[in-house]
């Protein structure tokens, strides 16, 4: 299968919308007191759809949680679970690409696509070899999971189109000798034999290196201007010959200091990984490691509001929580779409709890480098995709309480972004795309997502107040379902 | 299900309190980023504020000016307040506890007894060897179960708690150590169980004289 590539797409990609501009234009039109009346439903044909100008992004990744883990009180992680989406929207088929979680985080800021040494958190933190480029914008990667400088990312493109970015990494630096904090943090020198077994959390140290997206890409690693955007979500005291680093709540302190895109990596502990978490879980509690959902909403109740009251959020600010890829428990919404019997293996051949499930979206396609992007994780005969993980956005451009349908993947994600802060030259497309974010009629958030594109301000409301139904193709305007009331909130 | 109590974003702004701006400049500054954003007269206000990275006239005057804008013409977007912390539910034989490991319960039991206790873990103790590169499938997990005991005397059996998984298969809990502990008011019993845990999800149950007290449901994550 070969994807298609062009030029002269993009007007296909801005065309998601129809009666979400209509009912967003009701929602604040101009009117401060302006309610939308409640339907059983709307529809109204497509029309074009202009996403409004978010001028700052925070993409919170957390890590191996299913939907249902997630999302449906399983885990009584009642402010991810409730109290988020009540203020933003709730994106019900996001989808992971790959397992098991460094793929992930290669898929989103470069568009690569899965390979065997990524598929397993880099066993051993060495070059990819052999390392020429693949058609559509990949990599042949058959070994190793450091990729050469010709392979760039969304924080190069950043960097040609001068808009600043910052990665913000928990607990970065916390041992020096794990991980070099001036350099992207890495483990260690790829080349060679590299670094065995990078990964793992200690006590006093819960970063890993492979959630954090920068050490796995020489066109950063290699760049000490790059590395200096790269830092410790807590900040950093001076060191002898380096200037001390400023922490995330101190760079949200002014639209100035502010990057207009923040990835932040929480730690092993507060990304919902470990289960009983090394280290501190955030909880004050020094004999409290609970880990999982418990310690990632411990890290959200810290953080969201801190940068929700930031200028640059309050002004033009998207937060993302997203999460690399599911995990069991699913049984709704599963990582595979065929219970396979055939296997060569045995442990393969048995059931899984995929009655209704799929694998992936958006025409996700599994790469040069391996047939199986979900690495036939938890016995089940995986093809493309991490499964379904689920997602919350919150903006002044999201009314609170939406919900969407509307399938997409972390190649949407980075198209998204490559959009979002105007990458449109360059890429595997011409138009800013990289990788499988420049396939063919691949979906970035429209209309669905932003559907509130006056910007004015909204109460926070029931989850589920507003529904946006999928659609069959990145054309067709998404229905939405008005269940409540949006209220605007008390203006200065 | 009601939305979390959200605060007034007004006076606890980041860094908003530090730059008091003047109704004079504040005009000038709404109308300074209604310029460059290009909004009509019957446009809200800021349909588009500036894009990433774009420098303003307010900008230049006040970084923060421009976020006062916005907010004054569209409204502050409310923050989620993290809730307080939960009260510690309290578990009778008629009414059990769903919780979350590591939550802690209260618990009478039937003999008039009372305790606060809590399921630790699993700790991992030991990685059966990875196939492939993979990560291993399952392991062998330890949890600890923490009672302090607050009125009367209570003895835990190892016995008492039992394991299953996402799908509803038991897993084996054997004691790792002392198979029952004791403690009387004031004083705290630990005791140690371990089995084999596959990645996905499991809980333990709490069984106290045939009557189901607590279950702790947790994750269990090997890559």
């Amino acid at each position: 299968m070969k994807i298609r590539f062009g030029r002269g797409r993009r007007r296909g990609l801005l065309t998601v919308v129809g009666v979400v501009a209509v009912t967003a234009s009701f929602l604040s039109a101009g009117s401060a007191a302006a309610a939308v009346a409640p339907a059983q439903s709307v529809t109204a044909a497509n029309a074009a759809f202009k996403a409004p100008k978010i001028g700052h992004v925070w993409t919170i990744i957390l890590e191996n949680k299913s939907y249902e883990s997630t999302f449906t009180g399983l885990n009584q992680n009642d402010y991810l679970w409730k109290t988020l989406p009540s203020y933003g929207e709730l994106l019900r088929q996001y989808y992971g690409t790959g397992h098991y979680s460094l793929d992930n985080y290669i898929s989103l800021v470069s568009g690569q696509a899965p390979a065997p040494a990524n598929q397993a958190d880099c066993p051993q933190y060495t070059n990819v070899a052999p390392g020429f480029p693949a058609p559509d914008g990949q990599t042949y990667a058959s070994t190793g999971c450091v990729y050469p400088s010709s392979v760039k990312t969304i924080f190069n493109q950043l960097d040609a189109k001068k808009v600043s970015w910052k990665v913000y990494a928990q607990d970065m630096g916390n041992t020096p000798s794990r991980e070099n904090v001036y350099q992207c943090g890495i483990p260690g020198d790829p080349s060679g034999a590299g670094v065995v077994d990078p990964g793992g959390a200690t006590p006093a140290d819960q970063y890993v290196p492979k959630h954090n997206p920068a050490p796995w890409f020489h066109s950063l690693t290699d760049s000490a201007k790059d590395c200096k955007n790269v830092v410790p979500l807590d900040g950093y005291a001076a060191t002898a010959g380096h200037k001390a680093i400023p922490s995330l709540a101190a760079d949200l302190k002014s639209i100035k200091t502010t990057p207009a895109f923040s990835w932040i990596s929480p730690n092993n502990c507060s990304d919902a990984h470990d289960a009983t978490c090394k280290g501190d879980n955030l909880s004050g509690d020094p004999n409290n490691h609970q880990g999982g959902l418990y310690a990632s909403d411990l890290f959200l109740k810290k953080w969201i509001p801190t940068i929700m009251a930031s200028p640059a959020f309050q002004k033009d600010g998207e937060i993302q929580v997203i999460f690399d890829e599911a995990f069991p428990p699913y049984k709704m919404y599963g990582n595979s779409i065929a219970d396979y019997t055939g296997n060569a293996d045995p442990s393969y051949n048995v059931p899984t709890d995929t009655a209704q499930s799929v694998v992936a979206c958006c025409n996700e396609l599994p790469g040069p480098n391996t047939t199986q992007p979900g690495f036939q994780a938890f016995g089940q005969d995986t093809t493309p995709g991490g499964g379904i993980t689920g997602a919350v956005f919150i903006s002044r451009f999201i009314t609170p309480g939406s919900v969407s349908d509307q399938p997409y993947n972390h190649y949407s994600w980075l198209r998204s972004m490559e959009d979002t802060f105007g990458v449109t030259t360059g890429g595997t497309d011409g138009h800013g795309h990289l990788g499988y974010a420049a396939a063919d009629g691949l979906r970035t958030f429209g209309a669905d997502i932003y559907n509130n594109v006056s910007g004015q301000a909204y109460r926070p409301s029931t989850s589920g107040s507003k529904i946006f139904s999928a659609t069959a193709s990145a054309d067709t305007a998404p229905a939405v379902k008005v269940n409540k009331l949006s209220i605007p909130v008390a203006k200065r | 299900m009601p939305p979390a109590t959200s605060r007034d974003v007004r006076g606890t702004l980041t860094g908003f309190r530090a730059h008091h701006v003047s109704p004079v400049l504040l005009a000038l500054t709404v109308g300074a980023v209604l310029a460059v954003a290009g909004c009509t007269s019957h446009a809200p206000a800021i349909s588009g504020p500036p894009a990433a990275g774009a420098a303003t006239t307010a900008v230049a005057v006040d970084p923060n000016a421009a976020a006062s804008a916005v907010i004054s013409s569209l409204g502050a977007v409310p923050i989620p307040s993290a809730p307080e912390t939960d009260p510690t539910p309290t578990a009778t034989p008629a009414h059990p506890q769903l919780l979350a490991i590591g939550a802690p319960v209260i618990a009478h039991l039937p003999d008039g007894s009372a305790l606060l206790i809590t399921a630790l873990g699993p700790d991992q103790l030991s990685t059966a060897p990875a196939s492939g590169g993979k990560p291993p499938q399952s392991t062998i997990g330890l949890i600890t179960i923490n009672a302090r005991v607050t009125h009367g005397s209570v003895t835990l059996s190892a016995a008492e708690f039992t394991s299953r998984d996402q799908t509803g298969k038991l897993i084996t809990l054997t004691p790792r150590g002392p198979a029952t502990v004791s403690a009387t008011n004031g004083r705290t019993a630990t005791l140690s169980i371990q089995g084999r845990f596959t990645s996905g999800a499991a809980q333990i149950t709490w069984t106290h004289q045939k009557s189901v007290l607590a279950l702790w449901d947790f994750n269990i994550e090997l890559d």
